[in-house]
């Protein structure tokens, strides 16, 4: 079977979160006819339940789509879905760099947003063909004029090749499918020549092993070729190699153009790393390809199994996991309070919960996360410079001569009503404001140069509560500045919880410190003597909470008709203290770790 | 219906009767209980089956019950004639060592005493407190003058029984001196035999718990308790002849409760009315029966022990272990090992060192006479503490029973 690469469109939607690619992308799978009407269900890329639930996606998805052009030529359409949201860039990253065109989704009445623009510099970044789709033109409130202009004024492309869409009702959508055919180059690259293609994902199946998955950029791969990844240097006989429809679909070959899968056997999950390039060992290609942004944890965070016998399950849940998240970095780390678990490095807060639930729900886990930390740059007096995320190796301050904290350069979108309270928010997080544009009447964007450390700390719900939703946040790093950082230590009985140690800006000390004692208070249990609870930098103490030994501990009354039910307490509040960490002589229960961690505020 | 033939078989039983009426439930009240009026049909139709339930059972059992008790809600509110007719139901074959029955202050008349006198040994009189405002917080159906009316018609049937005084200690906004100024009185009234002091206990789902969280000047811990500065009640009923005995009950000397202690130490009960939980005995382990807490059910029930009015599980040898513990210790004799061994064959004091171990050395424990594991003073005051790593240290161990009492 010769396949006519001319017919072959690869290309991705790119979007602010919530300007509807995910339904963009139902749409086009229904127009192909792939999938049963009756096996029809929303957000049908986004497999990961997480991703339906939050209506967000987290994981690049491919899907060949049929389409059969008005001309009556037969096209493939690889549709790579992307997620919208600033932490996953670097997934967009890998969906781009697999396409030679993408849709540019514009919400018709939220209009150009930060993310918007963030994703299209990408685009052009790789040489994509950008077209510009204005969705959601079936509500009330679109203003397609509004979003034209700004299509022209803000993104400089061409407004009047604008689709009109509705992915919700289906308006346009046939269009919009005819256009890709039109406006989207074909991939270019040709069979005869040395495989060359890119590992852009990977996932592990239950029972099929690790699914590779790829595109093809020279060549062509069939099922018995034996493949080399060029980074790992590792050789694989390829099982099984296809197509993603709705499900994995076998072919006997891919080539040059195509977006599809192996299946090799593989057992050493290592050997795999997204970005690498397939080849073949008998007729290996010159060069790696490249293209991908290598990217840098910017938070860092240790995970500890709840119960510290699930240490074995999490190593082998955190590496499946990596495979299909290559942007997840971790090693092993301890402590005393929690025991071993892994130090991982994010790309930001929103990847850490994601990680989170993946592994709470898909291995059916229990497990805490350390604060979020950025990495700190330290110059030591003897002129050593150390980079540092865990507070637990920060050193003795005597020994520091400096210390610098990453910032960011944050933009942010807002209706002109919000513009207040964000720039309030900003400067009380160290924020200082470079410019202030308006986008029109009643929009402006702000740029600020903050600390990231500041952006960790409930910066998001915060943002979102003083603009009711409606501002949008992007930001770029600027590099490493200044700043003023201690060692924040929380101890109870003078016993310190390593756990909860945390690098803060020394400004920010004494009002974290409060918050963290007043939780912990909230959570221990009054026990047979007084117990303090102390946060300290260094040999200061800058808050104490106290709590009192109990009177007693006795059930005042228990008769023959009270014994099961007092047994069952018993057994209950015995099943509570067994899963206590010891710190000192003080019991302290797991939820209290928790709800520190968690740090939901009360107030 | 349930299988109870083996009773007739069993020895050393005592009988528990529920009867869960009152004139109005109280907002710390967590039994099982609901508010009538007297006289009341439906508390009529109740007890033709609790009388049934009774027959049944002592015409199983064919020998006089070890101890009695009649408890409540307010079996005071049962008539003189239904007073009559429960107890010859049961003492149908003889009397016990000792038969109680609970009364609130209110529903105390001279008729009623005068049924009971020959009948039943012990009074037990909910007073609680004799403060307004204690009543008032405890959401009482009292006041401190119908109470003390109520203690006046008994002074003159005062030598036809033991007496025990029911007071609630720890009640939200109370003086440490509230207490002891009640018992002062009372026993200038009535010089009783027995003290129940209970510290009160905030039940989840109760009114009061409800009321305090939304006040929030107290703090209630995971058992119910409030942290209030209290009164040593213990030192203080010394100069009147009581010792204490138990967590929450003091005794003049000879005048302890016969059927509570057989709670304590896990000996057999049947317990008869809604919410009545048993604990029995048969030839290869322990079960726990328990009554439904429905007495609409109970009244509309023509048969005696239905699959649908109880439910049966067994207790396994571990649990009663750990029961005989929990009662035990709360008596100042404290747990009988030689009870133990005879259950279980096993020596007690090497299944848990090291609790035995930490609690002797902070002297909150002690053996004594290589056969009695008990709390001391300071213990008494964290049993559920020491209780809870004992049953941690107990967990790997698997025991069985050899049978019999």
């Amino acid at each position: 079977m010769s396949k006519d690469i001319s017919k072959i469109r690869n290309f991705c939607i790119i979007a602010h979160i919530d300007h509807g690619k995910s339904t963009l992308a139902d749409r086009f799978i229904e127009r192909a006819k792939i999938v049963e009407a009756r096996k029809i269900q929303t957000q049908m890329l986004d497999s990961m339940d997480i991703e339906r639930e939050r209506g967000i996606t987290i994981k690049s998805q491919a899907v060949t789509i049929p389409y059969t052009g008005l001309d009556g030529q037969v096209f493939e359409l690889n549709l790579v879905d992307t997620p919208g949201h600033v932490d996953f860039s670097y997934e967009v990253s890998r969906a781009i760099s697999s396409c030679e065109g993408a849709l540019l989704l514009i919400d018709a009445s939220q209009g150009v947003e930060a993310q918007t623009l963030a994703n299209m510099y990408m685009a052009l970044e790789f040489n994509l063909e950008v077209i510009p789709v204005i969705n959601k033109i079936d509500l009330p409130s679109a203003d397609i004029e509004m979003v034209k202009r700004q299509i022209d004024h803000d993104l400089g492309l061409d407004p009047d090749i604008a689709a009109l869409v509705s992915a919700k009702t289906g308006v346009g959508v046939d269009d919009l499918l005819e256009m890709i055919t039109e406006y989207i180059p074909h991939p270019k690259g040709k069979r005869e020549n040395p495989l060359q293609a890119l590992i852009f994902d990977s996932h592990y199946d239950a029972y099929r092993g690790v699914v590779i998955h790829i595109r093809v950029f020279e060549g062509t791969l069939r099922k018995g070729d034996e493949i080399l990844l060029l980074h790992s240097n590792a050789t694989y006989i390829v099982e099984e190699i296809g197509f993603f429809q709705m499900g994995l679909v076998q072919t006997p070959d891919l080539s040059a153009g195509d977006v599809g899968y192996i299946i090799a056997g593989i057992k050493v999950i290592s050997d795999i790393r997204v970005g690498d390039t397939v080849t073949e060992t008998k007729n290996p290609c010159k060069a790696p390809l490249s293209g991908f942004k290598d990217v840098k944890p910017v938070v860092y965070s240790s995970i500890y199994p709840i119960d510290s016998n699930d240490y074995e399950e999490l190593q082998t849940a955190i590496d499946k996991l990596r495979l299909n998240d290559a942007s997840l970095v971790y090693e092993k780390d301890s402590s005393a309070a929690l025991g071993f678990g892994f130090r991982c490095g994010f790309l930001g807060l929103l990847h850490l919960e994601v990680v989170q639930e993946r592994i709470e729900r898909e291995f059916g886990l229990s497990i805490i996360f350390t604060s979020p930390s950025v990495q700190y740059n330290l110059l030591l007096k003897t002129g050593e410079k150390i980079e540092i995320d865990n507070p637990l190796e920060f050193p003795d301050p005597m020994k520091i001569e400096e210390s610098e904290e990453p910032y960011i350069q944050a933009q942010l979108i807002t209706p002109t009503d919000y513009m207040g309270n964000i720039i309030s928010l900003c400067i009380e997080k160290r924020g200082v404001q470079v410019a202030m544009n308006y986008i029109d009447e009643r929009r402006v964007e702000l740029i600020y140069e903050m600390p990231l450390a500041e952006v960790l700390f409930d910066f998001y719900d915060r943002l979102k509560s003083v603009s009711r939703g409606y501002a949008s946040f992007d930001y770029d790093l600027l590099g490493h500045r200044k700043t003023d950082l201690v060692r924040l230590d929380i101890m109870v009985n003078s016993s310190i919880v390593d756990a909860l140690s945390q690098l803060v800006f020394r400004d920010n000390a004494v009002y974290r410190a409060r918050q963290i004692c007043k939780k912990l208070r909230g959570e221990i249990p009054k026990q047979q003597f007084k117990i303090a609870i102390q946060g300290s930098i260094g040999n200061t103490i800058i808050s104490r909470e106290t709590i009192s030994a109990y009177r007693k501990d006795v059930t005042a009354k228990c008769y023959g008709g009270d014994i099961s039910r007092k047994r069952k307490l018993l057994e209950k509040q015995k099943e509570g203290k067994k899963r206590m960490k010891m710190v000192g002589n003080v019991e302290v229960p797991q939820s209290a770790f928790l709800a520190v961690l968690k740090g939901e505020d009360e107030d | 219906m349930i299988d109870l033939s083996f009773l007739k078989d069993s020895k050393d039983l005592s009988l528990y009767i529920h009867i869960p009426y009152c004139t109005k439930k109280c907002d710390y009240c967590d039994f099982y209980s609901i508010a009538c009026t007297e006289p009341n049909e439906q508390l009529d139709r109740f007890f033709i089956n609790l009388i049934n339930e009774i027959q049944y059972i002592t015409k199983l059992y064919r020998k006089p019950f070890i101890t009695v008790y009649i408890g409540g809600g307010n079996p005071g509110l049962l008539t003189p004639s239904q007073l009559d007719h429960l107890t010859s139901a049961i003492f149908f074959h003889g009397r016990p060592q000792e038969c109680s029955i609970e009364m609130n202050p209110e529903s105390i008349t001279a008729e009623r005493l005068r049924i009971l006198k020959n009948r039943v040994s012990r009074l037990s009189i909910g007073v609680q407190s004799l403060k307004e405002e204690n009543l008032k917080m405890l959401g009482r159906n009292s006041s401190r003058e119908a109470t003390l009316n109520g203690l006046h018609i008994l002074d003159s049937f005062r030598d036809s029984f033991d007496l025990n005084i029911d007071l609630i200690n720890n009640v939200p906004g109370q003086l440490p001196s509230d207490t002891l100024e009640d018992i002062d009185l009372i026993e200038q009234l009535l010089s009783p035999d027995h003290l129940s002091v209970y510290d009160l206990i905030v039940e989840e789902g109760t009114p009061l718990y409800s009321s305090i969280l939304k006040d929030q000047s107290f703090e209630i811990d995971s058992n119910g308790n409030l942290d209030i500065e209290t009164a040593d009640i213990s030192n203080f009923l010394k100069k009147y002849g009581y010792s204490k005995y138990e967590v929450s009950s003091y005794a003049k000397i000879g005048k302890q409760c016969v059927h509570n202690k057989h709670y304590w130490e896990m000996r057999p009960y049947i317990g008869i009315g809604p919410s009545a939980a048993s604990t029995l005995f048969h030839p290869t382990g322990v079960i726990r029966m328990k009554c439904k807490n429905n007495v609409q059910s109970y009244s509309e029930n023509r048969e005696t022990f239905t699959n649908t009015l109880y439910t049966v599980e067994e207790v396994s040898a571990n649990e009663l272990l750990e029961e005989i513990f929990i009662m035990g210790i709360r008596t100042v004799k404290g747990v009988d090992l030689s009870y133990i061994e005879r259950l279980f064959s096993c020596n007690m004091v090497s299944l848990i060192p090291d609790t035995l171990k930490r609690y002797k050395k902070q002297t909150d424990l002690e053996v004594v006479d290589d056969r009695f594991i008990c709390a001391t003073d300071t213990g008494m005051l964290k049993l559920n503490t020491i209780l809870i790593d004992m049953f941690i240290e107990l967990e790997s161990i698997e025991l069985s029973f050899l049978g019999g009492t």
